[in-house]
This record gives C-alpha cells, structure tokens and sequence, in this order.
C-alpha cells in the first residue's frame, strides 16, 4: 500500500507546478494515467486521495484516473499487443523479446483549473 | 466580464519525478566515492534478504549494509556481527524505502570504507518496484516456499531486476516446488534476468552468487 505516498508526492509537484502561477484560483481536476503493471490500484490511489486532500487546497478537486493497458512489443513479429500483466511473451508467436511499450508508469497528464 | 471558463494546465510527467531527481543525486554520490556496486534487495518478508547478506558479505572485500525495516534495528543488530559499516533506516510505517530516505542518511554512512553497498528494502514484492534509490542493480530475491507462480502474480520486480536469487534451495523437497517450472516463468515475464540458486543454510550456490554481484560490479 504505497499509494500514500503516491499522492504525498503528486501533492507537492503540483504544488511546485502551480506555485508561480497567479492564475490558478481552484484546481478542479487532476487528470492521471496510471499503468496497469506499475504497482499502483487505481481505487487504492482514489482511497488515497480523498484521505491525504482533506484540510488541503485540495479538498473540493476531483481526481480522474485513466487506467493505460500494459501494451509490448514483439520483437520477433513486431506486432504491438495489450496484455495482461503477468508473463509477458508475444500472445501471438510465444516469443520472450518484448519491450514494454506503456503501462507500466505513473503519469501526471494535466489539471483542469479556474 | 471576467472568463471564467475552466483551462487546463498540460504536465505530461511522471508523478516520481521528485524520486527520481533524488535517485540520480543519490547515484553521483556512490560513484563519486568509487563504490564499485550498489544493490538494492528487495523480497517477500522472510525470503531471506538478511540471511543472504550474512552469507556473501564475509566473501566481499568492503562491503556496506543500509538495512530499511518499517521497525525496529533487529536486521542491523543481526548484520553488524559481520563488522561491516551498516545503518538501519526506520520508515515509520511506510512499506518501501525511497530515494529521499536514502539522502538523509547517506551523509552519515562511510561510503569512502565500501566497494559494495547493499540496500535491503522494506520486505515487500511490490511497493519497493517503483522507487528508484540510484542503486545499480535491483536484486530480487524469492524463497522456494513462497511458491512457483511468484514471477507471474508480481511482473513489475522481475522485469526491474537483473538478478534473482532463488533462496531456501534445500527445502526443495519439502514445499512442492518444481524449481525448473519456477524459472521457466520468471523468464517468461524477463528473459534477460541471471538467476541464482542458492540455500543460505547449506551454503549451496553461495560463491557463484558472490561471483555473480562481483561481475554484475565496476572493476
């Protein structure tokens, strides 16, 4: 359960991104895309958030979290597949050279704001 | 009339960035002071993570420890017989450590004493993966008891590390584990991984496990 810190630490980028900015009165939404194979539960960061906003400027913003699909690569037939996470060789032809292509990060994609 | 349309504010970048930046300071230190590998070991609760330092460290010339628990000093009072530099870092609850964690203390440990320096994290699979500490290698350790399909129900840790060491070999018969079937699936989910067999209680696979870190280090 390292969701917590998860947002501790979203918390203060956004902090940092918005704090030479005059114009941002209420961040109304904080739109993520968080990776199906980067350890992190969508609803756990949910839980997360509405705990770790409270008494902050924070408290009345939405969190909007959009689950990205582990995709790889195969090398062998260079076809780009979504999988699940688990092993990760080509569904296609079995083989073990893939590349992760997304989902396996933690992404800050923007915030919505008055 | 004032717009009071709302407006978006594009970021488009990873959330640990923080950790990350720290990471990298955390890594110019260690090499700045020559260390020749960093590990960070990171497994189940129990695997053995400290069992195995007691075994290589007496085998490496100057070798450190950085033990992370969520409490207690147990794991630093059980290496510090091995009468290396070690440092216990409490993270008060938190399940992993991170690259801030380790930036607070390293100004207190004799990195000019170490050419290895071993990390072992907070016993967990997963929450350990994501936080960067600018180790060279992570080390993923898994016990045979804790069952065959651990590479599988955990992809993140096998796909990060660059060795796994596969520990309590000698109770191979005892917990049903089929050792090659085992290996087969963590090579599924990372083809590249070096893998290494070894019992702490025997001492089975422990040199070649020292050989291994030894190679995988900066001459």
């Amino acid at each position: 359960m390292h969701e917590v810190s998860i947002i501790n630490n979203l918390i203060q980028r956004l902090r940092e991104e918005i704090a030479d900015r005059d114009d941002v009165q209420q961040v109304e939404v904080i739109f993520l895309k968080i990776g199906e194979m980067s350890c992190a539960a969508p609803s756990a960061l949910e839980s997360a958030f509405d705990v770790v906003r409270r008494g902050t400027e924070f408290e009345s913003t939405e969190l909007n979290i959009e689950p990205v699909p582990l995709k790889v690569r195969c090398q062998a037939c260079e076809v780009e597949k979504v999988i699940e996470p688990g092993p990760l060789n080509c569904p296609d032809c079995g083989s073990r050279k893939t590349k992760i292509v997304s989902g396996d990060s933690l992404y800050l994609d923007s915030i919505q704001y008055r | 009339m004032v717009d009071d349309a709302p407006k978006r504010i594009e970021i488009q970048d990873r959330i640990l960035k923080e950790n990350e930046e720290l990471a990298e300071e955390n890594k110019n230190l260690y090499r700045g002071h020559d260390i020749k590998g960093v590990f960070n070991l990171i497994g189940s609760p129990g695997a053995g993570k400290t069992s195995l330092l007691e075994s290589i460290i007496p085998r490496l010339e100057k070798a450190g420890i950085i033990e992370g628990d969520i409490a207690t000093a147990r794991d630093a009072e059980r290496v510090h017989a091995l009468s290396v530099p070690v440092l216990q870092i409490n993270t008060m609850g938190a399940c992993h450590l991170d690259a801030n964690m380790l930036a607070q203390v390293l100004p207190d440990f004799p990195l000019p004493e170490v050419n290895y320096l071993f990390i072992e994290n907070v016993g967990n699979l997963v929450c350990p993966t994501g936080y960067d500490l600018g180790e060279d290698h992570k080390v993923v350790v898994l016990s045979l008891p804790e069952g065959e399909d651990k590479a599988a129900k955990y992809p993140a840790i096998f796909r990060a590390s660059t060795l796994c060491v596969l520990n309590k070999l000698d109770l191979e018969p005892h917990c049903g584990v089929d050792v090659e079937l085992l290996e087969e699936d963590i090579r599924d989910v990372n083809p590249d991984l070096d893998i290494c067999r070894v019992s702490c209680e025997s001492g089975q696979g422990i040199d070649e496990l020292v050989e291994k870190l030894k190679q995988l280090s900066r001459r």
